[in-house]
């Protein structure tokens, strides 16, 4: 028993942690209808300038902590307010989703940009002092004020919660204004105000998390709030988003159970290395296979829903013939003028930047096909591209197979994971099918890749030349240029012909109205299974090529938060069409290398700049490119307009 | 997947089907039937449980007893999508339309779930074979004329006005050449011209194809106009059926209609 408790006992605070988080995800899903992905940068934030404050600028702990958990933590839920989720129409779950996804990905960019690339140790604990041992569990397990401070706050905060949103008129109305804001404002209420409200608790509850958790690491760092978001996700998951004590508990369970287990089982076992780190991965599966009120989660409409306005065509659908002549003779000339530039002037350096979009591009036109088209969200089109490269090396390494005929197999491989990934959540819609997605490129990421058997280890598996057939890597040779051109070519032209094709419209139909779509007759779960495969495979090719270029296939190169900036990247440039997809590969690595050149804290700015264009994906889901696509166009169409009517011979009156 | 033939009498059966909502009961053991090319009136004031019943029609739902037949087959282990292969066309009550897709896109797709829904569909996309065939053009067409459809063919269904696209959801179901059509309120949203020409578009297609209508309308002028029989549900129950004149008459439609006694 004393062994238990001793193991058990330090999983008591990151067990509070996952369960504020997961209860603070529960509030902001039921007060403001957003599962906010992003509640782990809002926490990472406050914890970071509580730390900052502390450490650096030698603020006492109570003034820093009202700084940054009173006045940073509701503030910041009030500007997410203000300025992102409230603009975002209720039926809208990608918008919300990409919307999270960006915060996540993009405040703790921005605070290393702002603050510089800063390594903060030793936040202090609040309430309790985390050296003083304050009594004894059994004889020997010493509960000291780390532990005292996470049990307290997190059972304080939970009551606190359950009374205002249960027992008061203003959880009534929170609770009414996120089924439909529109709607509670016709009876009289003032849901700007109450949201508003919602926002600004959250905010403060992330605060508090996060700081909460700051004194149990080392050192703050974004990495462990984005892992203990997924932990946090499984146990809101056991709860449906709905019951905060649920929640609470499951996440409590996660923290405990995960560092019992850690004590007693071998370090050199298969349930150590790979099973035990996946256990947020097991527990949400487990809840989207087993809780029934995940499957709803987007079946609640708001009624007033269709005054929203909708979206607007491409602009490929909708400009004049002869503007449409001039772009698409300007597209290919623009090819042209790339491929002989790549072949003639641009240095090896910059030739080796664009040639890294262009595997980058392929990997993002799976995220065209599969929520562009199709209307379906995956956080896990890294992991996919990973499992075609991981594929094609070891086929390499034990077969002697060529890399790129590997790489096709591995294709293949991703395609049929991605099937088994649709199969298995063909009852999941919106974000219940995020949650899966990202699940699985958890489950990969640390008991997949790691593996020795896979990967070879965290440094992964070398490419060798002779794998290659040809020398795609000779120092001045353009042969894998060429190579990823033409594989560029290929993919774009087949997503191009499916979109315009009887598939496309299928995926058109079932991302309009699942409903009508099925009413018809469109068969819904061979079309997402489908999609997933197309999209899967094109990952595949993308990673395959992606690797071949930096000659080594290594877990962290498809690490699953890269696949949540993937999204949020190809939702910036436009997630509707091949040209986005084109568009956000190259603007990627464009901007990484363009920022080489800038001072270090600013290295970070890439994923800051997309994620502050993905926060306009509410109000332009076409993406910032599509929309300033749209815009030249008019200008242009009326520029043309003038032009013809000054030059119209002039109409003579009636005499 | 073939397209069973089913003769008059034995289109759809109905048979002892209930659904609960939590403690609601919002059908009650209901009994229904449609012959082949028979067009019924499903009416009953607000609540009577009439959507309810399309909806575990069409799979949207699955009844908690009963049994609904089609054509000889029962229906309760197959999906919406598998029971519109069958021959079961939908209109809804709240529109279900694709917004992004033009008009003869919309059609465009029934079609060609209803002509080219294989596998093969993928290769003949990438080998660039995708394109409307002029047999598909027409068919479209004819269907686009007989709803008057044909000038707002290239608009984009997010652009069109509430009444249109209820003649669009009509237009796509007609274009599938169902065996059997329910139809969801549809002349909600419409103008008197509009409800009439539907009215006749619908005994149109009875007549012609011998296509069933199952109609739920409030609007019992265009009922009376549509249906060869009508049957009154209330409080999820069959409270009457019969010819509408009859059916109109009789104490219960009375009660549940207007609340007398």
């Amino acid at each position: 028993m004393e062994q238990l408790l001793g193991f058990a006992i330090p999983g008591v605070p990151y067990g509070c942690a996952y369960a504020i988080f997961a209860v603070g995800l529960c509030l902001t899903y039921q007060t403001t209808g957003v599962f906010n992905f992003g509640y782990g940068g809002q926490a990472y934030a406050s914890a970071y300038v509580f730390t900052w404050l502390t450490q650096v600028r030698g603020w006492s702990t109570w003034g820093a902590f009202v700084f940054s958990v009173v006045v940073l933590g509701p503030g910041l839920g009030l500007l997410l307010d203000r300025f992102l989720f409230r603009r975002i129409p209720s039926t809208n779950t990608t918008a919300k989703i990409v919307t999270g996804l960006s915060l996540l990905v993009g405040i703790p960019s921005l605070l290393s940009v702002l603050f510089g690339n800063r390594n903060l140790v030793g936040a202090p604990s609040i309430g309790f002092d985390p050296n003083t041992v304050y009594f004894h569990l059994g004889s020997d397990v010493p509960v000291n004020g780390i532990y005292l401070s996470a049990v307290v706050g997190t059972v304080a905060m939970l009551v606190v919660l359950v009374v205002l949103l249960r027992g008061t008129r203003l959880g009534l109305e929170m609770r009414a204004a996120a089924e439909s804001r529109r709607l509670v404002q016709l009876d009289g209420v003032n849901a700007d105000r109450v949201t508003a409200t919602a926002w600004a608790i959250s905010g403060l509850m992330a605060g508090l998390a996060g700081v909460l958790l700051a004194p149990a690491e080392a050192t703050v760092q974004s990495q462990d709030y984005i892992t203990l978001m997924v932990a946090a996700i499984a146990a809101a998951a056991w709860a449906a988003l709905r019951s905060m004590p649920v929640a609470a508990v499951v996440g409590v369970f996660i923290g405990v159970v995960s560092l019992t287990a850690q004590g007693y089982l071998p370090t050199s076992s298969l349930w150590y290395s790979a099973v035990l780190p996946a256990l947020p991965f097991i527990v949400l599966v487990g809840a989207l296979v087993f809780v029934p009120g995940l499957r709803r989660l987007d079946e609640s409409k708001d009624p007033l829903s269709s005054v929203d306005p909708p979206p607007p065509p491409p602009t490929a659908d909708i400009r004049t013939p002869q503007i449409d002549r001039f772009v698409r003779a300007g597209w290919w000339l623009a090819l042209l003028a790339f491929v002989v530039s790549m072949l003639t002037w641009i240095p090896s350096g910059w030739e080796t930047v664009l040639n890294q979009g262009l595997a980058y591009s392929v990997i993002f036109l799976s995220i065209t096909l599969l929520t562009g088209t199709a209307g379906q969200l995956s956080l896990a089109q890294a992991t996919l591209a990973g499992v075609a490269a991981f594929t094609a090396a070891q086929l390499a390494l034990h077969f002697g197979l060529n890399f790129l005929v590997g790489g096709l197999v591995g294709a293949l491989a991703a395609a049929c994971v991605a099937a088994v990934l649709a199969v298995g959540s063909l009852r999941l819609r919106g974000l219940g099918l995020a949650l899966m997605t990202l699940a699985a490129a958890l489950l990969f990421d640390v008991a997949v890749f790691p593996a020795h058997a896979v990967s070879g280890g965290t440094g992964g598996v070398t490419i060798e030349r002779r794998w290659l057939g040809f020398d795609l890597a000779a120092p001045n040779g353009h042969s894998y240029f060429v190579l990823a051109v033409i594989v560029l070519f290929l993919c774009a032209g087949g997503v191009s012909l499916v979109q315009r094709g009887t598939v496309g419209r299928f995926l058109a139909a079932m991302r309009g109205s699942e409903t009508g779509a099925a009413g018809i007759g469109v068969n819904l779960p061979w079309q997402r299974i489908l999609a997933f495969a197309l999209a899967g495979a094109l990952a595949g090719v993308g990673g395959t090529l992606l690797v071949v270029q930096e000659t080594v296939v290594a877990p962290a190169q498809f690490d699953y938060q890269l696949s949540l900036a993937f999204v949020v990247i190809v939702v910036t440039t436009g997630v509707g069409t091949v040209e986005g997809a084109i568009q956000a590969g190259m603007g990627l690595v464009v901007v990484q290398e363009l920022l080489q050149y800038a001072p270090q804290r600013f290295q970070g700015l890439t994923f800051v700049l997309f994620a502050a264009g993905a926060l306009t994906y509410a109000a332009h889901p076409e993406g910032m490119v599509e929309l300033e696509k749209r815009r030249w166009t008019a200008r242009a169409e009326r520029a043309l307009a003038r032009r013809a009517r000054s030059t119209a011979p002039a109409v003579t009156g009636r005499p | 997947m073939r397209r069973p033939t089913g003769g008059i009498g034995g289109l759809l059966e109905v048979r002892g089907v209930s659904k609960s909502f939590g403690g609601r009961v919002a059908v009650d053991g209901v009994d229904l039937s449609v012959g082949g090319g028979e067009s019924v009136g499903l009416v009953g004031p607000n609540g009577a449980g009439k959507t309810t019943l399309f909806n575990c029609i069409c799979g949207q739902l699955r009844p908690d007893k009963g049994s609904i037949v089609f054509c000889g087959r029962e229906l309760s282990r197959l999906s919406p999508w598998r029971r519109a292969r069958l021959g079961i066309g939908r209109t809804f009550q709240r529109i279900e339309v694709f917004p992004e897709l033009t008009v003869r896109d919309h059609l465009l797709v029934a079609d060609r779930v209803r002509h080219r829904s294989g596998r093969a569909n993928l290769w003949r996309d990438l080998s660039n074979r995708a394109a409307p065939s002029a047999e598909e053009l027409g068919r479209v067409e004819g269907v686009l004329s007989m709803v008057g459809l044909v000038e707002l063919a290239d608009v984009p269904v997010a652009a069109l006005d509430l009444g249109t696209c209820r003649l669009v959801e009509l237009a796509r179901a007609l274009v599938g050449e169902p065996s059997l059509l329910l139809a969801d309120e549809p002349s909600s949203g419409l103008d008197e011209r509009e409800t009439r020409e539907v009215a006749s578009v619908l005994r149109a297609l009875q007549l012609t194809r011998g296509m069933a209508v199952l109609l739920v309308e409030h609007d019992l002028a265009m009922v009376e106009a549509v249906v060869d029989r009508v049957v009154v549900m209330d409080l999820g129950c069959v409270v009457a059926s019969g010819a509408f004149a009859d059916v109109m008459a009789e104490h219960a439609v009375r009660r549940a209609y207007l609340g007398t006694a």
